[in-house]
């Protein structure tokens, strides 16, 4: 909604030239629709759109002209018609054609939940209002659990409460058998719950060394009251090493990597402690398709060594490239569950 | 947006001079402000650049010196005490209190052994710097305000332990420690450099330091990183509360008498000692040593001004101007830093 009022301003102002960045990110397709439609009006009005997004669908409903930038350089620009489709345009983001991850997007996946493994993690009744209400689920141990719903459906929030940063008003939290209370995150982290936030603001601290974001998650196993710089170092080279942080070295300052790579150490820093339940809120937003396929294979690796991933996304593309089993959530509440059965990009939305 | 590519080619533009000191900017201003200083009093009054005028310099910064050490905690967290004046006055005043007095000081106090009269002096500051922690981290309170009450809370306990007399004594330890010398040197000074030496220590070494630079350089990051920020802010707080009580304690031997409204002053020098040493009021970045060229500038300032004739009116407004410029260094440097973010 204020997305929506904000674009409004926006688009009435008078401009004659609108940028608009990212502006569906945050929108339900509804709306997207609704979007697109006043911004046809605008065009025929005659004032020039300039639309940046990594929705490549997005783009192609409301562009008359496409361009593609890499590595800040412009890469192709052409006009949208027969032949300019979905994967052209990956192909120039990536420099390299991929037809698996066009049919991961549309096509059916299978989904393969683990039954039999133990439960990690068990929410009863948890319920915040006016976030979310009455959510019972189980996360199990080796399973990648994603939570999908649109934009202010309570699934930060969530994500928030099972980290110790949000309190439930009522409902329960069990963990390994017994029932946690989450005073702080610290709480949270105690009881063997990692997060990683929507926001790399949130989560990266920009002026410090690579080594300082990533120890600061277990400092207090490296060091109860003296600092040892060097351990922090080498444990922090181990985990951006095996994630692939480019550069190598530990040293920079976090805020010289790019984006992808910031959102690599925000992983790395759960690494050296490994949680029983790692929470990642919207883990590839913003990034290219290179460095989701690196979060993707990251993901499923921690599970596969038995943590329980839940990833909370609005993007149906997120958690439909990373999850084993999927809840959907609408307006606070869970809506459905796909395990064991074939799921697809309209057959989520169409549950949300 | 992000593309492989640009993974693999590190962002490094290459050194040079100009890029340095852009990035140093926050700890070379101060520094070089001190050598100005010293340099222009020095040419204008001879006897400024003595042995022994050092000395003094040193030992009329060591009261706000001890303040600033709390102070800079506090700052690195992008907090603030307002009460840090208002605390000295009061531990410095319940430690007179508690000590016997001579006869024509004309207060209903509480004599005791010295030993409990400064434990209960340092237990009055502790204890004034947990009800600021709470404040702010349990209630919610922003600092700003809250150790604004917690500065009349302050008076006013000086206010009704003193009621308008002034107090001489204070127990032999303290008197030591603020008006005597070893081997020439005022232990002032030399309890300052400590304080000061073992506050390095623990910003730069310990668990806490670093927790304390993380919170002030993001709080969010540091909370969804399992830090427990409120403890971390709780402690600064006390721990300035503490060193303020400290620096009253030392001021009243110092000074040589104890009443109201006596450390008023040094709340704004203390402040104005971290910002010009270039500590960030953003939070995260500075420390000690920023705090230590801070407190030499200042002091410097404040003893060079009564070497040179000048209107000691004037000298209030000079002091102003200084800490302007100083102020305007502070968010200079911190927006130098933001556009380069932004353009990285």
């Amino acid at each position: 909604m204020q997305q929506l009022v904000e674009l409004a301003r926006v688009l009435f102002s008078g401009a004659r030239i609108v940028i608009l960045d990212e502006p569906t990110s945050a929108l339900s397709p509804p709306e997207i629709a609704r979007l697109f439609e006043v911004l046809r009006r605008v065009r025929t009005s005659g004032r020039s759109l300039v639309f940046i997004s990594h929705f490549l669908d997005d783009i192609l409903a409301i562009s008359d002209e496409v361009s593609v930038f890499r590595n800040g350089s412009h890469v192709a620009t052409a006009e949208v018609g027969p032949g300019i489709d979905k994967s052209w345009i990956i192909e120039r983001m990536i420099g390299a054609g991929r037809e698996e991850l066009e049919e991961s997007y549309l096509g059916d996946i299978a989904l393969k939940s683990h039954p039999d493994a133990p439960i990690v993690l068990e929410a009863r009744g948890l319920t915040l209002a006016p976030f979310y209400r009455d959510l019972s689920f189980v996360a199990r141990a080796g399973e990648v659990l994603g939570v999908y719903g649109f934009m202010g459906c309570g699934q930060i929030e969530l994500a928030r409460t099972l980290f110790g940063k949000l309190k439930p008003e009522s409902g329960a939290l069990e963990m390994s058998g017994g029932v946690v209370r989450l005073a702080n995150t610290t709480a949270g982290k105690r009881a063997g719950v990692g997060y990683v936030a929507e926001s790399r603001r949130a989560m990266l601290f920009r002026e410090e060394p690579i080594y300082r974001n990533v120890s600061i998650a277990f400092l207090e196993h490296v060091s109860r009251w003296l600092l040892k710089p060097s351990a922090e170092r080498a444990q922090a080279s181990t985990q951006t090493q095996r994630l692939g942080v480019r550069p190598p070295g530990v040293e920079a300052r976090l805020g010289a990597l790019s984006g992808g790579n910031q959102q690599k150490v925000a992983l790395a820093k759960w690494l050296t402690r490994a949680p029983k339940v790692l929470v990642l809120a919207e883990p590839t937003r913003g990034m290219d398709v290179g460095a989701k396929e690196d979060v993707v294979r990251i993901v499923k690796s921690l599970a596969a060594e038995g943590m329980a991933v839940i990833v909370l996304s609005t993007e149906p593309e997120t958690v439909l490239s990373l999850a084993d089993r999927v809840l959907v959530m609408r307006k606070g509440e869970l809506a459905g569950e796909f395990a064991d059965c074939a799921i697809s990009k309209d057959r989520l939305l169409a549950a949300a | 947006m992000d593309s492989p590519d640009a993974d693999a080619a590190p962002r490094r533009s290459g050194f040079s001079l100009g890029r340095i000191l852009r990035d140093q900017l926050r700890n070379i201003a101060p520094f070089a402000t001190l050598l100005i200083l010293v340099g222009f009093f020095s040419f204008a009054a001879p006897a400024f650049a003595t042995l022994g005028n050092l000395v003094n310099i040193l030992q009329q910064a060591s009261v706000t010196g001890i303040i600033a050490v709390g102070l800079t905690f506090v700052i690195l967290t992008a907090e603030i005490d307002l009460s840090v004046g208002a605390i000295a006055n009061a531990t410095a005043i319940v430690l007179t209190f508690f000590t016997l007095q001579p006869d024509y000081v004309n207060i209903a106090n509480i004599p005791l052994p010295g030993w409990l009269a400064i434990i209960l002096a340092l237990a009055a500051c502790f204890g004034l710097g947990l009800v600021t922690a709470f404040g702010v981290t349990r209630i919610g309170i922003p600092s700003f305000i809250m150790t604004l009450a917690m500065m009349q809370i302050g008076a006013g306990i000086s206010a009704v332990l003193v009621r308008g007399q002034i107090a001489y004594s204070v127990p032999s330890l303290v008197l030591t420690l603020g008006s005597k010398s070893l081997f020439g040197v005022p232990w002032i000074i030399i309890f300052t450099a400590l304080l000061l030496a073992v506050a390095h220590f623990v910003l730069s070494y310990t668990r806490f330091g670093r927790y304390v630079y993380m919170v002030g350089g993001n709080r969010e990051a540091a909370e969804y990183s399992g830090v427990n920020v409120r403890l971390i802010i709780g402690s600064v707080m006390t721990i300035s509360a503490v060193c303020s009580g400290m620096a009253g304690m030392l001021g009243v031997a110092y000074f040589g008498s104890a009443q109201q409204n006596e450390f008023d002053t040094f709340l704004l020098d203390a402040i104005a000692a971290v910002v010009v040493g270039g500590t960030s009021l953003f939070g995260g970045r500075g420390g000690i040593g920023n705090t230590i060229v801070g407190l030499f500038v200042l002091g410097v300032l404040n003893n060079g001004l009564d070497y040179v004739k000048i209107d000691s009116f004037l000298k209030i407004l000079i002091r102003g101007i200084i800490l302007l410029v100083a102020l305007v260094i502070n968010i200079y440097a911190e927006r130098l830093r933001a556009t380069r973010e932004v353009g990285s």
